[in-house]
Order: structure tokens, then sequence, then C-alpha cells
């Protein structure tokens, strides 16, 4: 029934199982375009941090590690938001779309999240002197990261059931509106021990120049993860377009 | 310094791993295509006999 | 749907399952036996002497009802797919959210009676000042927070073939915060500190918050 509905019967045409047109390779034009603006962003934020960007006073050239720690982490969140509005409009309008979608951005976010991780680790060993302190950003990115962890771990179980998919998408839910109570549960919980605040990026005295490379970083990033959702995006819809067709050829 | 080497790290740990995963995602394209041309040699195969038939449903 | 009706409907699914579950009491027993040995295990681990025992213990009494819990959360749901109930209690026209609530009151039950058992123990074993009237709300609020969002992971993880691994770990990273402030609200019940966080306040909103969101989207994960 699903099948019929997603792809009318064209008894005319060449082939008798004709390529859905979010397959056609013409769609894949505007990738390119946007792959290359990622790339050239890219190549322009490396050379904002390590050429244009004046080096740190205080903490010398590791502060570098700002300009994609920082933007990486905005991407992280927004991916994890992208993820929660997926899987509302999946709910609502049961459009399988959605459900790619939010599966595709979990996916770039959580490795964007590793990598955030890691980073502000091997930072946070040279500015704190160690490796891990738990302040409140930290600690909600750490369990952010095991929420969406779960997520994928959640989605590679179930597979491509509908049911699956739902479930999916209230973790999605859940997982996003628990953020901001974790955030505060954190920071009220910190403020009772004694920890060391270190400004991170100094930001309100932060030169011009720092705050250019550090949105250049932004676009960079956001372009990054956009192409990244939109490969990976791509590429649920042909594993589900090839699941659809061998469930349909079993059928005959 | 011995600041710069963690900063190296840090900026070779992100390029590798984007690099790492824009490859995997590669390679799960490459296969799941595969696939789906598999399926659709199957599919084209099955439908042949039974062409004039309007729609199986 | 007028709200007698949802809850009556709530109040048989819940007989039922209390019904079913009083009849294989081993559930009830082990979560207990859990608990109680988390504690007891927690006293070996962190070597509990008297100067650091009101900062470890109320962590110690959280960690065992938040294991214990999961071991009872697992079965919300596995019993009614196991026999194919679950098609069948959808196919009545009943309140989803009457189901949602039905589950929840069992869990909390449930919970509820380890607890219970666990805190009087607690305090005798760990000689805290902890068994007073304080404690109710705390470990209430706290339950129905674990609970909220257990009961609906429990659907969640049924929909695999490793639920048991599943539920912790999609749980336990969401339930963070009402640990954190169950923890806190607790040590403070033995060692008032001026000034601290409004720690019961925030598990009432934790609850209140994920009560709503699961009881609105409890629907989507049961349906086939």
């Amino acid at each position: 029934m699903q099948i019929a509905s997603s792809r009318p019967a064209q008894p005319g045409t060449a082939t008798p199982t004709p390529l859905p047109p979010w397959l056609m390779p013409v769609r894949r034009y505007g990738e390119y375009v946007l792959g290359a603006a990622a790339a050239l962003s890219i190549l322009a934020t490396i050379w904002a941090a390590f050429v244009y960007a004046p080096t740190d006073a205080l903490q010398g050239n590791v502060q570098r590690i700002e300009y994609f720690h920082v933007p990486m982490a905005w991407v992280a969140y927004l991916a994890f938001f992208v993820v929660f509005v997926a899987s509302i409009l999946y709910l609502w309008r049961k459009n399988a779309r959605w459900d790619v979608l939010a599966r595709a951005s979990a996916e770039v976010g959580t490795v964007f999240t590793t990598l955030v991780l890691i980073t502000g680790s091997l930072w946070g060993r040279t500015v704190w002197g160690t490796w891990w302190q738990w302040d409140a950003r930290m600690t909600t990115t750490l369990i952010l990261w095991f929420i969406y962890v779960g997520y994928l771990l959640l989605r590679s179980y179930t597979g491509l059931s509908e049911g699956g998919a739902r479930a999916a998408a209230v973790l999605g839910i859940i997982g996003f509106i628990d953020v901001p109570i974790n955030y505060l549960s954190v920071t009220w919980w910190r403020t009772l021990h004694p920890s060391y605040q270190v400004p991170l990026g100094s930001e309100a005295q932060a030169p011009a120049s720092v705050v250019l490379a550090l949105m250049l970083g932004l676009l960079a990033f956001t372009l990054l993860y956009a192409f990244l959702t939109v490969q990976v995006y791509r590429l649920n819809k042909i594993q589900r377009a090839a699941q659809v067709l061998r469930v349909r050829a079993e059928m005959e | 310094m011995n600041d710069n080497g963690f900063l190296i790290a840090a900026y070779l740990i992100v390029w590798l791993g984007l690099l790492g995963y824009l490859g995997w995602v590669t390679l799960r394209m490459r296969g799941v295509q595969a696939d789906l041309q598999a399926v659709r040699e199957l599919v084209e195969q099955r439908d042949q006999p039974n062409a004039s038939t309007p729609h199986h449903e | 749907m007028t709200f007698r009706l949802f809850w009556n409907q709530m109040l048989a699914i819940l007989w039922k399952d209390l019904r079913c579950e009083l009849r294989t009491r081993q559930v009830w027993i082990s979560m207990a036996m859990f608990a109680l040995l988390v504690l007891i295990v927690f006293n070996f681990a962190f070597d509990l002497r008297v100067d650091n025992k009101a900062a470890v213990a109320p962590g110690a009494l959280w960690i065992a009802f938040v294991f214990a819990s999961t071991l009872g959360l697992g079965r919300t749901i596995t019993a009614e797919q196991e026999k194919g109930l679950m098609d069948r209690l959808l196919l009545c026209p009943v309140d989803r959210k009457a189901i949602y609530f039905a589950k929840l009151l069992g869990n909390l039950v449930f919970i509820g009676v380890v607890e219970v058992i666990a805190v009087p123990i607690f305090a005798v074993l760990y000689d805290l000042p902890v068994f007073t009237g304080g404690i109710i709300p705390i470990v209430v609020l706290g339950t129905i927070g674990i609970a909220a969002l257990g009961t609906i992971f429990s659907a969640i993880a049924a929909n695999t073939q490793a639920r048991e691994v599943l539920l912790p770990l999609l749980l336990f990273p969401l339930l963070v915060p009402v640990v954190i402030a169950a923890v806190k609200a607790t040590q403070a019940l033995v060692n008032p500190v001026s000034g601290d966080a409004p720690w019961i306040g925030l598990i009432a909103a934790f609850d209140v918050i994920f009560l709503s969101i699961s009881a609105v989207t409890f629907q989507y994960v049961i349906e086939e």
C-alpha cells in the first residue's frame, strides 16, 4: 500500500521500475555546490585561524583550537536541534523524510560532538592543566554525547522499521528537552564546589579579527554539517529504497 | 613550546576524524548503491514475464 | 472522553498488571535484594567512615534506587509483548494516555515497595538521620522522575531485541538531573547547607515536564 502511494504505477515508461525522482543525478548538482562552498570556507577558516587571527596573549597558539572547537560545538547543538524538530514533524506529519533527516542529523551531530569533546579535552589540558574539568558545559556535552550515541544504537537495533522510527523520534524529542535541564542541574551542582573559572575566549574584549575568524568558522562548519547531512540523508534514502524494492521483489 | 603539540594534535584529530567519517559515508554509499542496483535487477527480472498486468496490487 | 472513563480505564489496566505481578513475586524480591546489595557493595567500594559518610551515602542510596528501578522497569511492556497482548489492548477503545499512566503507576508501586524496604535499612546500615519526614518528598518526586521516563523508555527499548542492555543506556543519561538533584537534596537533609540550590523544585519541574511529554508521545511508541 505504501509502495503504491509513493510510486504510482507507470505502465508506459521504458523501465518497469523507474527510479524515484530523488535518486536522479540532476538533484546532486546542488550537493556539489554545497560541498565546494564548504571546502572553500573551511580553507578560509584554516587560513584565518592560523594566519589572520593574532596569537592569544595569555594562552599562546593553543587558543587557535577555539576556531574549530567552538564552531563544532555550535554545529553539534544545531544538529540535535534539527533532530528534535524533524522528530516532531515526523510524528505529526507521518512523512518518512523527516525520519530520514533526523537519523542523518543525529549521526553527523554525534561525530561533531565526539570531536568537540576531544579538542576540548586537549585545550583544557593546556589551559586548565587537566584533561577533564567537570564544569557545566563539558559535562552537559558529554551527557549529550551519551544520549545521541544511545539514539544511534536504538536506530541500529530497530533497523528501518516504522515502530523503531517512531520510538527514535520520541527519544529525539525527550533527549533534546533534557539538555537545558541537564545544564541547569550541572551548573547548580558545580557552584557548590570550588572551581576555578578561566575565561575561555575572553569574548568581551576580543579583537575584531578573532570574532571574524570565529564567524568564518561558524559558517564553514555549518556548511560542512549541511553537506554531510545531505550525504547521509541520501544514503539512508537509498537504503530505504533498496529495502522497499527487496520487500516488493519478495512479495511477488 | 610544548603547547603547540596540543594544537597540532587537536587539528589533526579533527581533520582526520572528519575525513575518516566522510570516507566511511562514501563507502556505505557505494555499498548501498550496489545493493540497490542488485535489487533493481532482481525486480526487473521478476517484472519482465508479467509486464502486461497493470499492477500487482 | 470524560475523566471518569479515563480513570476507570487506567485503574483496570493497573489492577490487571498488579495482579499479574503479585502472582510472580520473584521480581519484587529480586529488586529489593538488588537495592540492598548495591548499598552494601557501596560501603566496601568507598570505605565509608564517619567523616565521609554524609557526603557519599546519599549517592549510594540513589544509585541503588536507579539500578533497582531499571530491573523492574524492563517488565513494563515485556509481559504484554511476549504474549501478544499489547495488540489486543490497543484494539480496545482505550485512551493511550490511560495506558501510560497505568503503567507508570504500576512502576511507582513497584519501585515504592522497594524503597519502603530500602530506606529504613539504609538508615540503619549507614547510621544516618535520613529516616525523617524530609526524605518523603525527595523520594516521592525522585521516583516519579525515574518512573516517568523509565516507563516510556522501557516501551522504546521493547522495540528491540536488546531491551535489557538498551534501557539503562538510554535512560541513565536522561536521568542525570534527577540523580544530581535527589542526591544533593538528600545530602542537605543529612548535612544542611545554607544557600543551596532549589533541588526539590528542579525535580518537580523535571517531573512535570517529562510526565506531560511522555503522556503525549507514549501513543507513538506503542502503536504498531
